[in-house]
């Protein structure tokens, strides 16, 4: 009697168990549809945007290309570079494997990157050459032929249409994801577009200027290291491997009492490349200028006698310094190394000079045409005027320009104002922005 | 800020609250079980014991509870075998017995349904609010805890949190440097630290440091720092999406992203790492992948040029 109540109230329990387990599901489970239903909409939106902003760029394209009207023309690779940058973030905001998608992504960015260049071309009163015409023809074949399959894809769904269905990391063959693979199979090979804007295949192909036509072994690499923390009491220097690339590069680390510090030495000129380290550091005890002092010691030490620090902001107890060589009154910004300086013991504790390889070049051109007093007309009467500099700046797409640097405030903003010593045009203005990471150029 | 310090407390005051009562409500019953049990229970050698120990406190108690228990027990399976010819009325006992027994067992399986329900509800709400809320007073505030401490005015530990130790630390900078003692970060005490705020850099760099703990975190410092320029990298890349933002929110991108590790709050590592990433420090040196060989899957990861290895990572092209 008593074990058949025991079987009773144990089946109860079960039964109750099961119960609550499945209202339990049952909730959480609409609750997830709830989510999914949210989450495909703001797919649909996107893929829906993505079909249009394709079919805009198109008719966008095939105008500009039967246009002889240079300011039509600019008005239009203007509005064609508009689109890409939508079409680019409805392309980011799908569900879709990154090899299914990044041919079709870096399609977008390149066309939209050219476009943009082509407008300024126009803009500045100059013509496209021969190139830039095949270039856009190419192009244009490109995006006829990804807007058919897009569209193609589009028109053949119904309203069972559903995205997150579709959407699966592991297989790449679902309809969805084999339409953006499809995109890219276009059988046409991708123009090599080289030309001064956003995406060009002339940053990607950079060449290396800046390393010496040496070799060194794994040895003379760990003595570079010895040497250049030769105050540091460096302990357990060890080789750990090799990084390939467009720098090869002896990979060490070492500690010294409070940190670990991992270093690049490039095989080729035997530059200490890049220096990262992590520890502990105690109280500020010096300033942005002592650290400043730590940084150019340093660099001299290295056989960098010409660096001298232009820029410094301080985060975390820590100075950032940058320092370029100064040739002939001239500051070289393209060959810049920066360097981490702690505020504790002035202890160099990073090292970047991927620039200074990439750019260090024996530059002999120091011929400015315009004059300081012409270039300053250039500069708004509205600024107050700190400092005039000579220098030569990096531009965003690998060339040089050497201007004029103005050190101006307005209205309690500090901002840099690049005249080029050629032409005597604004090349560039920077803003001193002060955030809680330090203060940063924009 | 402050509403945040005011609901820290207020949660606090009310987690204080509700535990007390909690041990207060426990406690008390405790004691009723113990007593009524002690009543129940033949006199054995242990009972002077328990006696004992049920004054000594809750924890103790319950180990107590625990022993009574066994002992009731036993002697239940006892009395059952020594008198199984007596009368009725110790059979009804007995029944009663295996009744409040029967219920026990009922009790103790919804108690378990319960709980696991409970559990089952929490883990699978967890999981479907797993959404990512990005705080830049987070940030701001742990600048704000660096820059005490590297002034000596902070020794705790720099995360972010506006706590106690922060606003005492605040508090005195503002009393050393004669301004308003109020132990909030109003204008005066930030152009005083030299820190003012802007959105949109402490959020990039706030969106980095969460990337790279969350993908990251038991990787080396350089491998930490590898991570974050592969995200710049990305932005740069015409294959990729042309923002910080977009770049770490594409979908697929980042396992973390998926399985919820991007909710954590990054680390003062994380933090530093991120800072040298968007400072140009790029150990990979334009690397725009990596991936861990000991758990990748994919074979087209595998196919892609191999430029570094860095901990558990390698970085490819």
């Amino acid at each position: 009697m008593r074990k058949t109540r025991t079987f009773v109230a144990v089946i109860v329990a079960l039964l109750v168990f099961s119960g609550v387990l499945a209202a339990g599901w049952i909730g959480s489970n609409n609750q997830a549809n709830l989510y999914a239903g949210r989450l495909e909409n703001t797919y649909q939106k996107s893929f829906s945007e993505l079909v249009t902003n394709i079919n805009s760029i198109e008719i966008t394209m095939s105008k500009a290309l039967i246009s002889v009207d240079n300011e039509k023309k600019q008005q239009l690779y203007q509005n064609i570079n508009q689109l890409c940058t939508l079409c680019g973030t409805n392309l980011g905001n799908l569900p879709v494997n990154h090899k299914s998608i990044v041919e079709t992504t870096k399609f977008i960015n390149q066309l939209g990157g050219f476009s943009y260049y082509l407008s300024q071309k126009l803009k500045n009163n100059q013509s496209m050459t021969d190139a830039d015409n095949n270039s856009i023809n190419e192009l244009y074949n490109w995006c006829v032929y990804v807007q058919g399959v897009i569209n193609e894809y589009a028109n053949n769904q119904d309203g069972s249409f559903n995205i997150l269905n579709n959407a699966n990391f592991n297989d790449t063959s679902t309809g969805f994801e084999e339409m953006f693979s499809n995109t890219s199979a276009t059988g046409v090979e991708f123009p090599t577009l080289i030309y001064d804007g956003p995406f060009s295949d002339s940053i990607k192909n950079k060449a290396v200027k800046g390393l010496e036509d040496f070799e060194i072994t794994e040895d003379e690499a760990k003595q570079l290291l010895q040497k250049a923390f030769a105050d540091y009491n460096i302990k357990n220097l060890t080789y750990t491997g090799m990084t390939e690339g467009t720098f090869l590069s002896y990979n060490l680390t070492f500690e010294t009492t409070h940190r670990t510090y991992y270093a690049n030495i490039t095989k080729k000129g035997g530059l200490l490349l890049n220096v990262s380290s992590y520890g502990t550091q105690g109280t500020d005890v010096l300033k942005l200028k002592d650290a400043e002092t730590e940084a150019e010691l340093f660099a001299h030490n290295l056989g960098f006698t010409d660096m001298k620090s232009v820029w410094g902001t301080i985060l975390d107890g820590v100075a950032y310094v940058n320092l370029v060589p100064i040739i002939n009154n001239v500051m070289i910004y393209p060959d810049m190394i920066k360097v981490k300086v702690t505020l504790d013991t002035g202890s160099i504790i990073g090292w970047e000079a991927t620039s200074y390889a990439y750019n260090h070049d024996n530059r002999d051109d120091f011929n400015f045409e315009i004059t300081e007093a012409n270039a300053r007309n250039m500069v708004s009467p509205e600024l107050s005027i700190l400092s005039i500099k000579k220098c030569i700046i990096p531009q965003e797409y690998g060339e040089e320009q050497l201007c004029y640097e103005y050190k101006c405030t307005y209205n309690n903003y500090t901002y840099y104002v690049y005249i080029s010593g050629k032409t005597g045009i604004e090349i560039d203005t920077l803003r001193v922005v002060k955030t809680y990471a330090g203060d940063l150029l924009q | 800020m402050i509403q945040k310090k005011d609901n820290v407390e207020a949660n606090n005051q009310k987690f204080t609250l509700s535990s007390k009562n909690n041990a207060k409500k426990t406690t008390s019953k405790n004691k009723k079980k113990n007593l009524a049990e002690i009543k129940m229970a033949i006199k054995t050698p242990k009972d002077n014991q328990t006696k004992k120990s049920s004054e000594i406190g809750f924890l103790n108690n319950k180990k107590n509870d625990a022993e009574i228990a066994r002992e009731k027990y036993s002697m239940n399976i006892k009395s059952e075998k020594q008198k199984q010819d007596e009368i009725s009325g110790k059979k009804e006992m007995n029944f009663q017995d295996a009744k409040t027994h029967s219920k026990g067992i009922v009790a103790i399986l919804l108690v378990f349904v319960l709980s696991v329900f409970s559990i089952g509800s929490v883990i699978v709400a967890g999981n479907l609010s797993n959404t990512t809320t990005i705080s830049a007073n987070v940030n701001n505030t742990r600048i704000v805890q660096a820059k005490l401490s590297s002034l000596g005015y902070y020794d705790k530990e720099i995360d972010g949190i506006y706590d106690k130790d922060t606003i005492d630390a605040i508090k005195n900078y503002q009393a050393d440097k004669n301004l308003a003692v109020t132990g909030s970060l109003d204008s005066a005490t930030t152009t005083a630290l030299g820190v003012t705020d802007n959105a949109q850099a402490n959020s990039d760099l706030y969106l980095l440091a969460k990337l790279i703990y969350s993908e990251a975190r038991g990787e080396i410092y350089q491998g930490q720092v590898a991570v974050g320029a592969v995200v710049l990298n990305r932005v740069a890349d015409a294959g990729f999406p042309n923002t910080l933002q977009g770049v770490i929110y594409q979908p697929w991108a980042f396992t973390a992203l998926h399985d919820g590790q991007f909710s954590l709050e990054p680390n003062t590592t994380a933090y530093n790492a991120a800072q040298d990433a968007m400072n140009g420090w790029d150990p990979t040196y334009g690397c725009l992948y990596y991936y861990n060989p000991k758990t990748a899957t994919s074979s087209w990861i595998f196919s892609r040029t191999i430029a570094v290895t860095i901990g558990n990572h390698v970085f490819c092209y």
